[in-house]
């Protein structure tokens, strides 16, 4: 069995991982506070299985999943699949003055968690759609309808310039 | 289309104020976590002998007994069977490192399985959900290329590792058609209308599966079963609707992802294999040919009885006989190879695994840059 790190190793591990977990969590939860305490949770996690995780540099992989997991277990028990998108949406894409546009997280708070947790683990994390999938307990094909929504609601609210319309095929 | 908004993703990210790490808070709490499991492993330990006491013989040549070293079956083509074929980049492989390799002038994004050997998908990046443009290629174990005159889009193919046809949906609402393609001739063979709403996804046309001679469609209302020879479509008993159809091997999973998993034969509606599931959350998957089921925990209960993220580790089932063997891996870090052998891949080895014993060889992987694809792996967007 691996050997535990030392603490000392361990907390050197935890200052180089924690600003990346934590933007990520910060993304996918949009609280400050709860993105803390998700990151800590992972870590606390990936600390305890150290007998799979073997050394550090897995580590930061293993924590990384498991912060995924954990936000994939609050979205689930918040019932993510159901929301529905807020009503501050534009429902067309009309023109809307660039200067009123926010920035891409402020967009990001107005998606349901659904979407916005697509648009998190596709484009922030790379994740393939697969993968997306099973981290929050989907069918690949309502990641990619999720991701399609998630895409169109952002390109009302941060311009054709971040996300360009595209005619045709939109994945090749 | 993403890049922008990818970028933009991490330049605003990398605005945010990020607190100090806690790292006292995270020792203690790992250390608590770490007490329980051992506390509750050792009553866990004493009733997993009781009840799976058969399998302690399978398991003492399982993952990690392997020995490392390689059987060198006779043919490329058995090589295939038995190892799969992966991509390093632009170069493809046949069942191990010392098999091929073919270079290829573009990027690999995908490789399907087939009877001749794997389609290939390529561009200019090793992505699906570039500007494209995709190319498609026959590529076959002993190194000839044929490239295949498709042009998908983002529609969704499928293959069977057994038959040499390759089917996709085209057409639009009203006017489906289920396009069948011999990939070894190079040949549209034919074009066969259905009906049927397709709402529930993102793809221009609904997603396929294939066993054997026929073709299985997720549709809105239910998922269709399309006979190839005969073109006449029904509904497909034992597949959910509005999914991706999962028909390998003529097995389809049935799930609800907590309580229990079940195989079911396509044909006959006769279930092949039931399995109770601990408390949690799992997802399954079926090898190629159907033979085998990997079950995956991904949430389990703590000692607490709190959900929590499972340690890495999976099982794969024998779907004939109900027996299982656990492998202490990363689970999705495995494919699979057409005869139903577990495939894994990483920058420095390639390792094939028994799936019905759990014992494993491992070869040096060819040195090589670029993306790794594991053929039959889905990485369509």
């Amino acid at each position: 069995m691996a050997r535990p790190p030392s603490d000392a190793d361990y907390a050197e591990f935890v200052h180089g991982v924690w600003p990346r977990l934590y933007r990520t969590a910060y993304l996918l939860i949009g609280d400050h506070a709860t993105a803390e305490d998700l990151v800590q949770t992972a870590l606390a996690n990936t600390y305890a299985s150290w007998r799979n995780v073997r050394s550090l540099d897995a580590a930061h992989g293993y924590a990384r999943k498991a912060l995924m997991n954990t936000a994939a277990s609050w979205f689930r028990k918040k019932g993510w699949r159901n929301e529905v998108p807020t009503d501050v949406l534009p429902e067309s894409g009309a023109e809307t003055d660039p200067s009123h546009r926010p920035a891409v997280l402020d967009a990001l708070k107005l998606l349901p968690k659904g979407q916005r947790a697509v648009i998190v683990l596709r484009y922030y994390e790379d994740l393939a759609v697969s993968e997306t999938a099973r981290i929050l307990d989907c069918s690949e094909g309502t990641v990619k309808s999720q991701t399609s929504a998630a895409l169109s609601r952002l390109r009302v609210l941060l311009g054709d310039a971040v996300i360009p319309l595209t005619t045709g095929a939109s994945n090749d | 289309m993403t890049e922008r908004l990818s970028h933009l993703l991490h330049d605003e990210a990398d605005l945010l104020d990020i607190p100090s790490a806690p790292t006292g808070p995270v020792l203690a709490k790992g250390r608590s976590i770490r007490r329980r499991r051992r506390a509750t492993s050792l009553v866990a330990a004493a009733a997993v002998l009781g009840v799976i006491g058969g399998g302690a013989a399978l398991l003492a040549d399982g993952p990690g007994g392997g020995d490392r070293t390689s059987d060198a079956p006779v043919s490329a083509t058995e090589r295939y069977l038995r190892g799969g074929a992966y991509a390093v980049g632009s170069t493809v492989y046949f069942g191990d490192p010392g098999n091929g390799p073919i270079t290829l002038e573009e990027k690999v994004k995908a490789l399907y399985y087939t009877s001749e050997g794997v389609v290939v998908r390529t561009g200019k990046t090793p992505w699906t959900d570039d500007s494209g443009p995709s190319h498609y290629a026959l590529v076959t174990p002993t190194g000839d290329v044929q490239p295949l005159d498709l042009d998908l889009g983002d529609r969704v193919p499928a293959t069977d590792p057994h038959t040499q046809t390759m089917v996709y949906a085209d057409g639009q609402q009203g006017a489906w058609e289920l396009v069948v393609v011999d990939i070894s001739t190079n040949t549209e063979v034919k074009r066969i209308p259905f009906e049927g709403s397709f709402s529930w996804g993102g793809w221009e046309a609904p997603p396929v599966g294939l066993a054997g001679d026929t073709a299985y469609v997720g549709m809105d209302d239910a998922t269709l079963a399309i006979d190839l020879g005969t073109g006449e479509a029904s509904v497909a008993e034992g597949l959910d609707k509005a999914t991706m159809p999962e028909a390998t091997g003529g097995h389809a999973l049935t799930t609800d992802y907590s309580t229990s998993m079940e195989v079911v034969d396509l044909a006959s509606g006769e279930r092949l294999l039931q399995i109770d599931l601990p408390e949690g959350h799992h997802f399954g998957e079926l090898s190629p040919d159907g033979r085998y089921l990997k079950v995956v925990a991904e949430e389990e209960l703590d000692e607490n009885g709190q959900m929590g993220p499972a340690d890495p580790g999976f099982d794969v089932y024998d779907v004939a006989t109900g027996e299982h063997v656990s492998f202490d891996q990363q689970p999705w870090d495995f494919g699979w190879s057409p005869d139903g052998h577990l495939v894994k891949v990483t920058r420095t080895e390639v390792t094939v695994c028994d799936a019905s014993t759990g014992s494993c060889t491992t070869d040096e992987q060819a040195s090589g840059k670029g993306e790794i694809k594991i053929a039959g792996n889905a990485y369509e967007s």
